[in-house]
């Protein structure tokens, strides 16, 4: 009975060792689950356990996963802060916009803007686009700047600019 | 992180979900009636900030937590005598030694999914866009309806989703740490480990592994097993749904009846278009009243029962606190569009490009690979043997399980069909989870792996006759 089990047992053993010697499946174990351990070239620092036992603070693992929009959304933050502004309202581009000026960062839509910042967003169709007095313009080095909107016509030519692109 | 308020709400979820099984005096083996009591103890605890505001009491950590104490005693206050504790010997887990290397897996697989679940945030677009601001805000504002409601959400529709995960984001937010989440491991942990006990109940321990194997390596579904979203758990609710339509259908116990029809429920609350999926599970259950010769007025009845309690738990979201709480109007009938989509190109595109990875797009090629595995793969060629060999061999559990199966096929397009943004990419990629759980019980009653458990049972106990070698080694080991 014994040597039944311990057959048994190397066929589980064989078993598994043949369902990873597809190609698909060794993939994606190395790729998606032991890539926590290192197992796969494209593993970034933070897809690594022993990083990640190392960092375990709030605002960094925040900061990690949420990536570009987050530190978008925190920078906005601090220099509203800074500027004292008390209630602004930022008029975000659209990825298409950002996108046509060779900027790689996600601009959060006015919900997510909320719940990373605290600040309140419009789109250029959103009902209150009116009272936007703030909004970001390319820095022509790759990266968005804060502009202060201080009347009407200003407000209008940004508008005409983000609407030339798909919101 | 808060390990005294993650034990609080481990034991009440489990205490809760205990009591509401033996509410419904749903009896299982130990080990399935805790992971059972955990799944149901967790979903239940999500409708606990939506009850208080929907009595106007401020979402706190002590109305939260008061309504935590007050809803696991009022499950069990009726129930508790009753109780049968098991013994030791009953909690002793039945493992072969040729199984540890599979379960060893497994454990490992979900243990880096509790840590991933653990250590990052929420960050699907649909959370942040949602549920995860909505419950943020909760905390601070202590009221379901807060200033989320005041954004511009022409972006999303998201806000409008029933408050499931929010609900159990608040929960862990209040009670665990700042991203929430680990709810979501208390659901799935034991619901993969209830499904492998429910495979190993018919097939060999080692079949049972390789099946399980199949499952669990599905990249798309093992990776919501840490990242928040409605589909996994409304996979689970509507899996349970039929598994126990099933049993009532063999045991003929009302009380399964009934506790079918509540998970069909749970699985409405998290994803309301259950409802139309549940809806389509109205033929099979008239289907066995009529086989069962059931007087007509009671076959109304149930079928009622069958159908009113799914509506009530989508009622009590949709018709009641969107209509009276919500500041923002949602018209669920202006939402439903004929023929948006067509059907026959929704169920052509689903099945080229979710089952066979035929793809316009090139860089969709194997897409339901990367997805899936090869786990659609195994399921048809073990259902095509079994159409042409055993046909005649199918049970009820079977022909019950294909028909949830040809549900979700049918379903989801209709869905496509019916409301225009149950997308093919999200909606219906992830809807389709529903169908693997019913393939693995139906793998259970499958003739082929029968037929090779069978055969390997022969060759381990030469002796005894297949269907009397289970019993055997349980008594053995309850001997020793």
């Amino acid at each position: 009975m014994v040597y039944k089990k311990i057959l048994l047992l190397a066929a589980s053993v064989f078993v598994i060792i043949i369902f990873f010697s597809v190609d698909f499946y060794n993939d994606w174990l190395e790729s998606k689950v032991l890539n926590a351990f290192g197992y796969s070239d494209k593993a970034t620092e933070w897809d690594l356990f022993d990083f990640q036992i190392k960092h375990l603070g709030i605002e960094e693992r925040r900061a990690a996963r949420l990536g570009s929009t987050y530190s978008f959304c925190q920078t906005m933050k601090d220099f509203l802060h800074d500027e004292h502004e008390q209630n602004p309202l930022i008029l975000l581009p659209s990825q298409e916009y950002m996108k046509a000026n060779g900027i790689n960062i996600l601009i959060p839509e006015p919900i997510v803007l909320y719940y990373e910042s605290g600040l309140k967003g419009a789109w250029t169709n959103s009902a209150n686009v009116s009272k936007c007095n703030w909004t970001v313009v390319p820095d022509g080095k790759g990266s968005v700047v804060p502009v202060k909107i201080t009347n009407k016509e200003q407000l209008n030519v940004i508008i005409a600019e983000f609407n030339k692109y798909k919101q | 992180m808060a390990v005294a308020g993650l034990i609080f709400l481990f034991v009440a979820h489990y205490l809760s979900g205990r009591g509401l099984l033996h509410l419904f005096k749903i009896e299982l083996k130990p080990l399935a009636t805790f992971f059972l009591s955990m799944i149901c103890g967790v979903i239940l605890a999500s409708l606990y900030p939506l009850f208080l505001e929907l009595l106007h009491i401020p979402i706190t950590k002590t109305s939260v937590g008061i309504i935590i104490c007050l809803f696991t005693v009022l499950l069990n206050i009726t129930t508790y005598k009753k109780y049968k504790f098991p013994s030791p010997k009953d909690l002793k887990i039945n493992i072969e030694i040729y199984e540890l290397p599979f379960l060893l897996f497994f454990i490992f697989l979900m243990a880096l999914s509790a840590w991933r679940c653990f250590y990052f945030p929420p960050f699907a677009r649909d959370m942040l866009s949602g549920p995860e601001a909505i419950a943020e805000y909760a905390v601070r504002e202590h009221k379901l309806v807060n200033s989320i409601f005041s954004l511009n959400l022409e972006s999303t529709n998201n806000h409008l989703k029933p408050p499931f995960v929010t609900d159990l984001q608040i929960i862990y937010k209040l009670f665990v740490y700042p991203f929430g989440e680990i709810w979501l491991s208390l659901i799935t942990i034991p619901f993969v480990f209830w499904l492998y006990t429910l495979v190993k109940e018919k097939l060999h321990p080692l079949i049972a592994c390789i099946v399980m194997l199949f499952f669990m390596s599905m990249p798309d579904p093992y990776a919501y097993t840490y990242i928040v979203l409605f589909d996994y758990c409304n996979m689970i609710c509507y899996f349970a749904g039929f598994y126990f339509f099933v049993q009532y259908v063999s045991n003929k116990q009302y009380n399964y009846f009934l506790f079918s029809a509540f998970m069909f429920g749970l699985a409405t609350y998290i994803r309301p278009e259950t409802l139309v999926l549940v809806a389509m599970t109205g033929p099979l259950v008239l289907y066995y009243f009529i086989k069962d010769k059931m007087p007509t007025s009671k076959m109304i009845i149930r079928l009622a029962i069958f159908g009113v309690v799914p509506f009530l738990f989508y009622y009590i979201w949709m018709g009641i606190f969107m209509k009276f709480y919500m500041p923002v109007h949602f018209d669920v009938g202006s939402q439903i569009v004929f023929g948006q989509n067509s059907f026959w190109d929704r169920i052509t595109a689903m099945t080229k490009l979710f089952i066979f990875g035929i793809a316009d797009n090139p860089n969709q090629d194997g897409l339901n690979l990367r997805l899936y595995g090869y786990f659609y793969y195994v399921f048809l060629i073990l259902f095509a043997v079994d159409l042409i060999f055993f046909r005649k061999k199918m049970n009820t559990e079977s022909k019950i399980m294909l028909y949830g199966i040809l549900v979700v096929y049918i379903g989801l397009p209709l869905l496509g069909y019916l409301i225009p943004w149950v997308d093919l990419l999200n909606t219906t990629k992830r809807g389709l989870y529903k169908m693997f759980p019913l393939m693995m019980i139906y793998f259970r009653n499958n003739g082929f792996l029968t037929l090779l458990s069978d055969t390997i049972r022969k060759w381990e106990f030469p002796k005894l006759p297949p269907q009397k070698i289970q019993p055997v080694i349980q008594q053995k080991k309850k001997g020793k």
